[in-house]
């Protein structure tokens, strides 16, 4: 079933015998940690390859790399069978639609389409034709949308409809599409498959970056598999089973951190009724105390929106009970009040202060704690022994405790952020993503923290993208899935498999 | 369809306000509405109206510029000092111009190389060239020729020469803003520098030209400038760059940059200059113009606020709506 | 310039020194500039001098406290400037009027908190931008200090406030106690208390902080009233100074308060500075200005002089600060 060898992929009914894009080991390293390595696959034109795998699976540097804007750090990448040095996207014809979208709001979207290639002169911008090239590639999409719209104005499936039709103007041979179908509706993911469709019978080549399996099984031909940065499966996705896919997507335990996790009591310590906003619909569910509950989904499930607004840095409509007595006025300073945080996902623009001293980021939540008292305000007597305190208990490895945290490891800067909130002594705990981008070691101590808080007495509730994560800590994982809770598996029932599908599965309908 | 482009013209507001203004104004004094009234209006606002012109470029591509008051006062000097050492027109124009801009370039070139904010970058060219400019004059006034009179108050084919300039000037700035690649991307880079970057744009040069720019027009400016005044008096320039972004931003350029509007810029100097008339009649100490300045623009501040806060709550009910429906469905 | 390649223990040994230089980038230049001038001239060393230097820039040192807290939380106070002007002529206007110097002082105090206010409630409470929503209400602030003034010093000065100007203690001039007394209190919140903590905070990363659970919004408006009060205080100062409430007297001050502040090494991005730095950054000016102005300088080679030093002086304190991530 694992399947290594790139030469399986010669049975395409499009008989080319030269690839239009290979890589031969390819590997790509960060400051010394290795974020891919040994990648080997070839892409034959009029052929859609997926490239599968969970986040931080190394997906995202595969095609940055394949599209020029990150350098190998080993291994080759050959265009026609030719090794090339340094690869000049634009001059071979690969394009890319990232995830994160590179347009210009303020522009229109004829501008933004052809800002790399403005058509005419340099002093006389031909913008009839730029609006007539937008208009042509839009209405090859089978989208209506006003070339001359602003693209702030449309919203984000049109967005990134336009990124596509951009792209499309410059691939000419290779097209790289990293989860373009997340803001689209279904309508207009009919399209987008049928532009693959013709695009394909043009013999250009597509790389498709999915969680979505019905997609892949729908569009791609082939399939290279990534986890933690290896390449443990490729071939033609004919030979596999969807079941078999998921399971080497996920794979078995990387170093075995499963944990003994306590039963938890009977006392409700958070509920919520049929909280709804622009993000989610109708969320419903409690937690106990000693319970950990898992949310699992993906990407734009709206799991991180569920999290603020329980924690009140968002408005919804419905009910939050803490400890069993409805909260009126739900906002940041009463959630503290009432024992609650927020760990969040993003530590670097949510979480941490990265130009303040560590000790500052320990205390940032409780600053009045460690206020001395006698002096009536002045003074931070403790603050220094309090934050110390942490840094022990938490095991964070740093040169100084005034040292500024940006320098510190991911792994160490994520438990500066936990350790911040253990000085307000919650009851209930909202993680969001506790250990992305975080070390093997310091992801173990992490989760158990997370299983000694829970059996020390408290409610958590971790959304993870990280399924692994969940199925080792939670009794409960809620499956989110486009806005809504989509299923509920008890620890007994755990079936990764079946959690990946429920979640992934792009048509409406239960799992 | 009609009105979203429509109301998507950035200026349509100042313009709107400036009918108002111009309607209030007819009906305290009829004498308001004249063509010579209205020409003396547009000449009155020529000066402000020029740089904002060049302003409205730097600010639209993400940057600021609050030197030009002393671009404005150094190139008067400079010109003013060469007339009356070589009276040569030719020499004094060619070399004012080519110093004014060159004032600008330095100013985009120290913005880009050293990356600090465009607001301390400037505000330490002010300090240097305002320096510069009265140390060249020794702190005196300078009168200039009479001839130079002919451009402030002289006609060409009937229309005052300043307001020639304006429309020359606003046409090369019109079209350099929406019919060049060079104008795609100053909007470019102001919504976002990054992408710009990452999209292959000309950031440093492009940066460097709005700067340049906006010291050529305030070149211009200056001399006509010089021209009405007839003379070089210490003092000048003071304050003017804030009545100059205050045109641009009141025009519906946004101080964030990528968006805005070169006509509005032009009507929103009119605009400024109306608002002076209007406490004129009302015989108004003269000290009170800044205080209504400042609250006309904290007022397009706010409302320009008040409706981005509107639009975002109406797109946060469409996409409730539309999770509601696909619930629904599904 | 950071050793970050260096092993722990070897970086932990220049941390200190690369440390000093990089927190207080401007101390080594005022400390050459000290030299230098005390070599040039031989009036700068002197008591007179530094009593005149310490006393003509307590109006700067005042305000440049309140634009360091600005600065600190992100933002930016154009109007500080102008609002020292009307202040300045309100409370001679009513001390004109009354002969009450301690009323004259609240009027002050007061119509600075009244700018302050409008400026926070703008900014921090509805969420305008700092730059222009600041350049506005600066712009009124000037025009309401020339209409109630109309255009000429207030006449009227109590007799004791001139004293006041006058007065020395320990061979420092009363109105400096003024500013130094306010420098230390302001340093002591800053650094000691809740509030000056969480400005720091907001300053350094506005979402984290409300993660936190720190309201921006309160801080924001709360530096801005401050430096409101602050500029006012520096008003009724500046009467003291120049034994008249002149209607232009702050119109000037926004280059070298500003300047001050950057200079010392307060970032313009928020969440790293300190009152000790602004200190040390109008020190540096004042050191210049004073020197210049000892050794004959023009006020408008003057003017050059300290652009390029606030140009210099800034882009070297960003440099450092950037080498730190």
């Amino acid at each position: 079933m694992l399947q290594n060898n790139p030469s399986q992929f010669e049975t395409s009914g499009k008989s080319e015998a030269t690839p239009v894009l290979s890589v031969r080991h390819l590997k790509k390293s960060f400051s010394g940690k290795t974020v891919v390595n040994d990648l080997s696959f070839d892409l034959y034109p009029g052929e859609a390859l997926a490239l599968v795998g969970e986040n931080g699976a190394g997906k995202s540097t595969t095609k940055n790399m394949l599209c020029g804007l990150l350098q190998p750090s080993g291994g080759t990448i050959l265009i026609d069978g030719q090794e090339v040095e340094y690869l000049d996207a634009d001059e071979q014809g690969i394009a890319a639609v990232h995830q994160e979208l590179s347009l210009f709001g303020t522009l229109t979207v004829a501008e933004n389409m052809c800002i790399a290639h403005l058509p005419g002169r340099p002093a006389r911008v031909d913008w009839p034709k730029a609006d007539r090239i937008a208009r042509d590639q839009l209405s090859v999409l089978g989208i209506e949308i006003d070339p001359a719209m602003l693209v702030e104005e449309l919203g984000a499936g049109k967005q990134q409809i336009v990124e596509i039709a951009k792209a499309l103007l410059q691939a000419s041979r290779v097209l790289i599409l990293d989860e373009p179908t997340t803001s689209l509706t279904a309508p207009e993911r009919e399209k987008l498959f049928e532009i693959i469709e013709t695009l394909k019978e043009r013999g250009i080549a597509i790389i498709f970056i999915s969680h979505f399996m019905e997609e892949i099984y729908r569009v791609c031909d082939t399939f290279v598999t990534l986890r933690d940065g290896q390449q443990v499966g490729s071939g033609r996705l004919s030979d596999v089973g969807q079941p078999e896919l998921e399971a080497m997507m996920v794979g078995r335990a990387v170093g075995h951190d499963a944990h003994a996790v306590a039963e938890p009591s009977s006392e409700e310590m958070l509920r919520v009724e049929e909280l709804s906003s622009e993000d989610f619909h109708d969320i419903s569910f409690s937690v106990r105390r000693g319970e950990i509950v898992g949310l699992a989904g993906l990407m734009g499930a709206g799991r991180t929106e569920v999290a603020e607004s329980i924690y009140g840095l968002r408005k919804t409509t419905g009910r939050i009970l803490v400890k069993g007595e409805a909260v009126s006025a739900v906002n940041v300073r009463e959630m503290k009040r009432r024992r609650v945080c927020y760990v969040t996902e993003d530590r670097r623009s949510n979480g941490l202060f990265l130009n303040r001293p560590v000790r500052e980021n320990l205390t940032a939540a409780a600053i009045t704690r460690f206020v001395r008292r006698m002096v009536a305000g002045i003074g931070f007597a403790g603050e220094r022994k309090g934050a110390a305190e942490v840094v022990s208990t938490m095991k964070i490895a740093l040169p100084h405790i005034e040292n500024q945290v940006v320098e510190l490891s991911g792994g160490n800067q994520q438990k500066v952020l936990l350790g911040r909130w253990m000085a307000t002594e919650p009851e209930i705990f909202l993680f969001d993503e506790p250990t992305k981008g975080v070390d093997i070691g310091a992801k173990f101590e992490i989760h158990r923290k997370i299983v000694d808080l829970a059996a020390g007495g408290a409610a958590v509730v971790i959304a993870s993208s990280d399924l692994l994560e969940l199925l080792n800590l939670s009794h409960r994982i809620l499956v989110m899935r486009k806005g809504r809770i989509a299923g509920e598996f008890d620890r007994s029932d755990f079936n990764s498999v079946k959690i990946i599908s429920m979640a992934a599965s792009s048509t409406e309908g239960s799992a | 369809m009609l009105k979203g482009s429509f109301s998507r013209q950035k200026w349509i507001a100042i313009a709107a306000a400036t009918v108002v203004l111009c309607g209030l104004l007819t009906a305290a004094s009829p004498a308001f509405l004249t063509l010579s009234n209205f020409q003396g209006i547009l000449i009155q606002s020529s000066v402000t109206a020029i740089m904002a012109i060049g302003m409205t470029f730097i600010i639209l591509s993400g940057g600021i510029d609050i030197s030009i008051g002393a671009i404005l006062f150094f190139t008067s000097a400079l010109f003013a000092q060469l007339m009356l050492d070589t009276n040569s027109y030719a020499l004094s124009f060619s070399v004012a111009m080519a110093c004014a801009t060159a004032l600008g370039a330095v100013n985009g070139f120290l913005v880009i190389r050293f990356r600090m904010s465009p607001l301390i970058t400037t505000l330490a060219t002010y300090s240097i060239y305002r320096g510069m400019a009265i140390h060249l004059t020794g702190a005196q006034n300078i009168p200039v020729p009479r001839e130079m009179g002919f451009l402030g108050n002289g006609k060409i084919l009937g229309l005052p020469v300043p307001i020639i300039l304006l429309l020359v000037v606003f046409c090369i700035g019109l079209y350099l803003l929406t019919q060049t690649r060079f104008g795609v991307f100053v909007r470019a880079i102001g919504n976002s520098q990054r992408s710009a970057r990452e999209t292959g744009l000309p950031v440093a040069r492009v940066t460097m030209a709005v700067y340049a720019i906006g010291g050529f027009v305030t070149g211009i400016a200056a001399l006509v400038l010089l021209a009405r005044v007839g003379g070089l008096q210490s003092g000048i320039g003071i304050g003017i760059e804030f009545t100059v972004i205050a045109a641009v931003i009141l025009g519906g350029t946004k101080l964030t940059g990528g968006a805005g509007s070169m006509v509005g810029s032009v009507i929103g100097a009119v605009f400024l200059v109306l608002i002076d008339n209007g406490l004129n009649l009302l015989n108004a100490s003269p000290f009170i113009y800044d205080v209504v300045r400042g609250g006309v623009l904290l007022a397009a501040v706010a409302f320009d606020r008040i409706s981005a806060y509107r639009q975002s709550r109406q797109l946060k009910e469409q996409r409730r709506a539309r999770l509601h429906e696909a619930v629904m469905a599904g | 310039m950071y050793p970050r390649t260096f092993p722990y223990p070897a970086s932990i040994m220049f941390a200190p020194i690369f440390k000093t230089a990089r927190i207080y980038p401007a101390v080594p230049i005022v400390l050459a500039l000290l030299a230098a001038f005390s070599l040039l001239s031989p009036y700068f060393l002197t008591a007179g001098n530094i009593e005149a230097a310490l006393a003509s820039n307590s109006v700067v040192l005042i305000a440049s406290v309140g634009m360091t807290l600005v600065l600190l939380t992100g933002g930016i106070d154009l109007s500080i400037a102008t609002v020292i002007s009307v202040s300045a002529v309100m409370s001679g206007l009513v001390m004109g009027a009354t002969d009450n110097v301690p009323l004259g002082f609240l009027v002050a105090a007061a119509v600075g908190a009244t700018f302050g206010a409008v400026n926070g409630a703008l900014i921090g409470v509805f969420g305008l931008a700092p730059f222009i929503t600041t350049m506005a209400t600066g712009l009124i602030a000037r025009g309401l200090a020339f209409v109630y003034s109309e255009g000429v010093a207030i006449k009227g000065t109590p007799y004791w406030m001139l004293d006041f100007g006058f007065m020395s203690f320990l061979g420092i001039p009363a109105v400096a106690w003024v500013a130094l007394l306010i420098v230390v209190l302001a340093a002591i919140v800053l650094s000691q208390t809740t509030w000056g903590r969480e400005v720091m905070l907001v300053g350094s990363n506005r979402n984290a902080a409300i993660h936190a659970g720190i309201s921006a919004r309160t801080v924001e408006f709360s530096v801005y009233f401050v430096a409101g009060v602050l500029s006012g205080v520096a008003g009724f100062v500046s009467i003291a100074n120049l034994g008249n409430a002149i209607p232009g007297v702050g119109d000037t001050l926004l280059l070298i308060i500003i300047g001050a502040v950057v200079l010392g090494g307060t970032s313009m991005n928020g969440g790293e500075g300190s009152i000790l730095r602004t200190v040390i950054g109008v020190a540096l000016l004042a050191t210049l200005t004073n020197g210049l102005n000892l050794l004959g300088i023009p006020f408008y080679d003057q003017l050059i002089v300290q652009g390029i030093l606030i140009f210099l002086g800034t882009w070297l304190a960003s440099t450092f600060s950037r080498a730190r991530d």
